[in-house]
């Protein structure tokens, strides 16, 4: 067994100062009281505060006489315990043994299974830290045989910065023998009691006899010695990844441009690809929100025509929407939603580097930028339809969802096949039309200028014809027209036809191109 | 010809984004591949092909070099495409086409509809007509420079500023794709950086007279006629429809050939009766069984 600790110090004020910026939190202090009430104190204190000469448990009514321009926020649980479940899942990309230590503020990961995956446990820890990083946490890591040892080093590097990693068992009772008691998650008085009878340090434990320790101090503390140091199992309750994949930011400011979101986006979509390797999985539609405060939201819904997670690929698409339309109202808060996945179908990678088929982006992806700027509708495929009526005769194809389409084409391939004899006749006279279909197709017929001789960019002389076009009863949509080849004194060839029953109007129907 | 060898040595032994440009794209015509450096459409290229008005056969100029592209070279083939074996080679997609691709013509001229896209950039979110020249030739340019796709059909109307067919023609060298750009024949006398030009004009049997305006390696200002009987989209069309009761026509009929029978036509109803078909197509009344002279001259053919 082999365990990552992270420990997360300033997990309070990183909950509500990341993704904002350094520049920006360099100048402006932010604290986040807790306590009760009527006299609530400094819990939390970026580090401006600190250089404005705040300190953690001062009054925040002392705090505000000192620092002027002080952001104070009340200090919320359950968003701190969100994050640190969030992370923890994002986490999970690197293993499926992941445990989240909410009373200490910690992630414990298991990676004795996986680390020779990601290249070793020194690229594996490097991951690690860049995933933190990215969603704007300060961690610090402590890796150990046994997870408690691996907490106790994390907590540690607070005031070493040397010890971070232990890899054999047996070398752990010297390692920790310098660890002080405070950081075990002990009560107050447990440590008091202790540090009052010179007790400060691990090593100071190991020489008392067990027994009256025991007597002393109850379980707690000799159950945690021993966990510590391996001599006791230390079982863990690893996270279960959920159905859904839901993340939010609230910002401190309202946002008025959409590229001060965009950075705030990108952690999100890492999140979400995280979340997406951790499950194996991909989606097709994530949808964005934002909050513009009183109620008024927006919602952008991203979709991809091939399963995607990366988040490259989701940002492009966001942005291409707010190219498109940039946004409607300031925006205080912002998530990002996604609930149906499937498997997800890795790419092959071309042997051969640098060769133009790896510059190449696939074709799904194009399509799916191409959407998102100028509409879900506007890219599209024709399909041939079964159907001699020719407005029927094609299909708009808009291929959103590759399964469906997928399946679509086996339904018409069974449909094909079971009434092949309807099939042979009606390809048989699919080969009488062959040619003789205009390449240009209007979406509604025009109707013509002039009765006797029609007019189009000057008058039509009839080339061929008639092509007799009729019935079509049973969807209550029958034609019953005469269709000519014309051609006006341009040279265009046109595709033009009148009802036969009642009609001396002229219509144009298509263009030979 | 020893200077034409010369050019195509250049031209087929520079090489543009890793892929080589020699061998050009047959265009399908004879006459036209003689007249191109590299014998068809340059890959990885701007052409730029000016020409007024639709239906006069600019479509079937690129239909047979398209359709090669995707490795489909005979026509009227009705095969059923299934999932697995949709190939990737020759995707094509259109951009801002003046009327809808017809589906039936496409497939009949060769053309795989499963690796053919169409973007229609007008959309009501654009309402200006300036923001959809903008939208059109920024798919254009992503597509081209994407590498996902062989070729690029961009039709516009509008005047376009010299820098955005610079950065189309980037687009294409980069992502080693053909772009053919649509536009009316006044732009001929605008500047371009497209390798190519060629102003097609109707010639008067109803052909294509193509005036290749500009081109690589080559002197300009060349000719080459298309008869309609080489664009198989028009010589079709233009093909008089075989009917069945041909035989009984009476001499004094209007050339027009009786109602053809069509295949779609439901076997229980019988064929309209001549003398009333008539009738009703040309608003005639049939009075006492004789014909009423045929009004306008004009619909007859071939006079």
């Amino acid at each position: 067994m082999f365990w990552i600790a992270l420990h997360f110090p300033q997990l309070a004020i990183d909950c509500v100062s990341r993704g904002h910026g350094e520049t920006l939190l360099s100048s402006l202090p932010l604290v986040i009281h807790a306590g009760p009430a009527q006299r609530p104190t400094l819990y939390a204190l970026n580090s401006a505060a600190r250089e404005a000469g705040l300190k953690p448990g001062m009054a925040l009514a002392a705090a505000r006489g000192v620092c002027g321009t002080l952001t104070a926020l009340p200090r919320t649980l359950d968003k701190e315990e969100s994050a640190l479940r969030r992370l923890a899942i994002q986490l999970a990309q690197f293993t499926p043994s992941v445990t989240v230590d909410q009373a200490s503020h910690g992630i414990v990961l298991e990676v004795s299974t996986t680390m020779t995956l990601f290249g070793g446990i020194t690229q594996l820890i490097g991951e690690v830290r860049r995933t933190v990083r990215t969603q704007g946490f300060q961690a610090l890591v402590g890796i150990a045989p046994t997870p408690m040892a691996a907490q106790l080093l994390a907590r540690l590097t607070q005031y070493q910065p040397s010890t971070r990693m232990c890899r054999d068992v047996s070398q752990l009772s010297e390692r920790l023998a310098d660890v002080p008691l405070a950081l075990f998650n002990w009560p107050h008085e447990t440590i008091n009691t202790l540090a009052t009878l010179g007790l400060t340090r691990i090593k100071d434990l190991y020489q008392l006899p067990r027994h009256g320790l025991q007597q002393r101090f109850g379980d707690t503390v000799l159950n945690d010695l021993d966990r510590a140091r391996g001599l006791a199992g230390d079982p863990r309750q690893y996270i279960v990844l959920p159905e859904n994949f839901t993340s939010e930011r609230e910002f401190l400011f309202e946002i008025h441009e959409s590229e001060r979101l965009m950075p705030f986006a990108e952690a999100m979509f890492v999140e979400m690809e995280g979340f997406l390797r951790a499950r194996g999985a991909a989606t097709q539609t994530a949808v964005v929100t934002l909050k513009h405060g009183r109620n008024a939201t927006t919602q952008i819904t991203l979709g991809a025509r091939e399963p995607a997670r990366h988040a490259s690929h989701w940002l492009r698409l966001l942005r291409e929407k707010f190219a498109r339309a940039d946004l409607a109202a300031t925006v205080v808060e912002m998530s990002i939603q996604a609930d149906q996945f499937c498997p997800y179908l890795a790419e092959t990678n071309n042997l051969l580097r640098n060769s133009l088929a790896n510059k190449q982006e696939s074709v799904s992806n194009l399509m799916d930028r191409l959407a998102a700027r100028l509409g879900e509708k506007a890219v599209y495929q024709v399909e041939v339809n079964n159907d001699h009526r020719p407005e029927f005769a094609w299909r708009k194809r808009i291929d959103t969802n590759p399964v469906a389409a997928a399946s679509g084409q086996i339904r018409q391939r069974q449909s094909r096949h079971y009434s092949s004899a309807a099939t042979s006749s009606a390809t048989a006279a699919r080969r009488a039309t062959v040619g003789r279909r205009p390449s240009w197709i209007l979406r509604e017929p025009r109707a013509l200028v002039g009765s006797d001789v029609p007019q189009y960019h000057g008058p039509l002389t009839l080339l061929t014809g008639p092509e007799r076009i009729e019935t079509g009863w049973w969807d209550g949509k029958p034609v019953a027209r005469d269709y000519f080849v014309a051609q006006n004194p341009q040279q265009e060839v046109c595709w033009i036809y009148r009802d036969y029953r009642f009609g001396r109007q002229w219509y144009l129907h298509g263009l030979f191109a | 010809m020893a200077a034409l060898g010369v050019f195509r040595i250049g031209d087929d032994g520079h090489t543009l984004g890793g892929v080589a440009s020699g061998k050009g794209i047959k265009t399908g015509f004879t006459q036209l591949d003689d007249a191109l450096i590299g014998h068809g459409w340059s890959k990885a290229d701007l052409a730029e092909i000016l020409c007024d008005g639709c239906g006069m056969g600019e479509l079937s100029l690129l239909l047979p070099a398209i359709a090669q592209l995707q490795g489909r070279h005979q026509p009227h083939r009705h095969h059923v495409q299934t999932i697995k074996t949709i190939p990737t080679a020759g995707r094509c997609i259109w951009i801002a086409p003046p009327y809808v691709p017809y589906a039936p013509a496409l497939e009949d001229a060769g053309i795989d509809l499963n690796r053919l896209f169409i973007v229609d950039t007008g959309n009501k979110d654009a309402p200006t007509k300036d923001a959809r020249v903008e939208d059109a030739f920024w798919a254009a340019e992503q597509s081209l420079a994407s590498g996902a796709v062989e070729c690029v059909c961009i039709w516009t109307a509008s005047a376009i500023a010299n820098t955005s067919l610079r950065r189309l023609k980037h687009a294409a060298v980069t992502g080693g794709a053909i772009c053919w750009l649509m536009r009316p024949t006044v732009f001929a006398q605008h500047a371009s950086p497209a390798s190519l030009r060629i102003k097609l004009t109707a010639s008067e049997d109803g052909g294509l007279m193509l005036n290749i305006l500009k081109r690589r390696g080559l002197p300009p200002n060349k000719l080459v006629e298309l008869r309609h009987r080489d664009l198989p989209c028009l010589t079709s069309a233009r093909r008089p429809i075989t009917t069945k009761p041909a035989t009984s026509r009476p001499t004094s009929l209007p050339p027009h050939s009786p109602p053809y029978l069509s295949p779609y036509s439901p076997p229980h109803l019988p064929p309209t009766p001549l003398r009333e078909w008539l009738g009703r197509t040309f608003g005639q009344t049939v009075i006492n069984g004789h014909d009423a002279p045929v009004r306008s001259r004009s619909m007859a053919p071939d006079r």
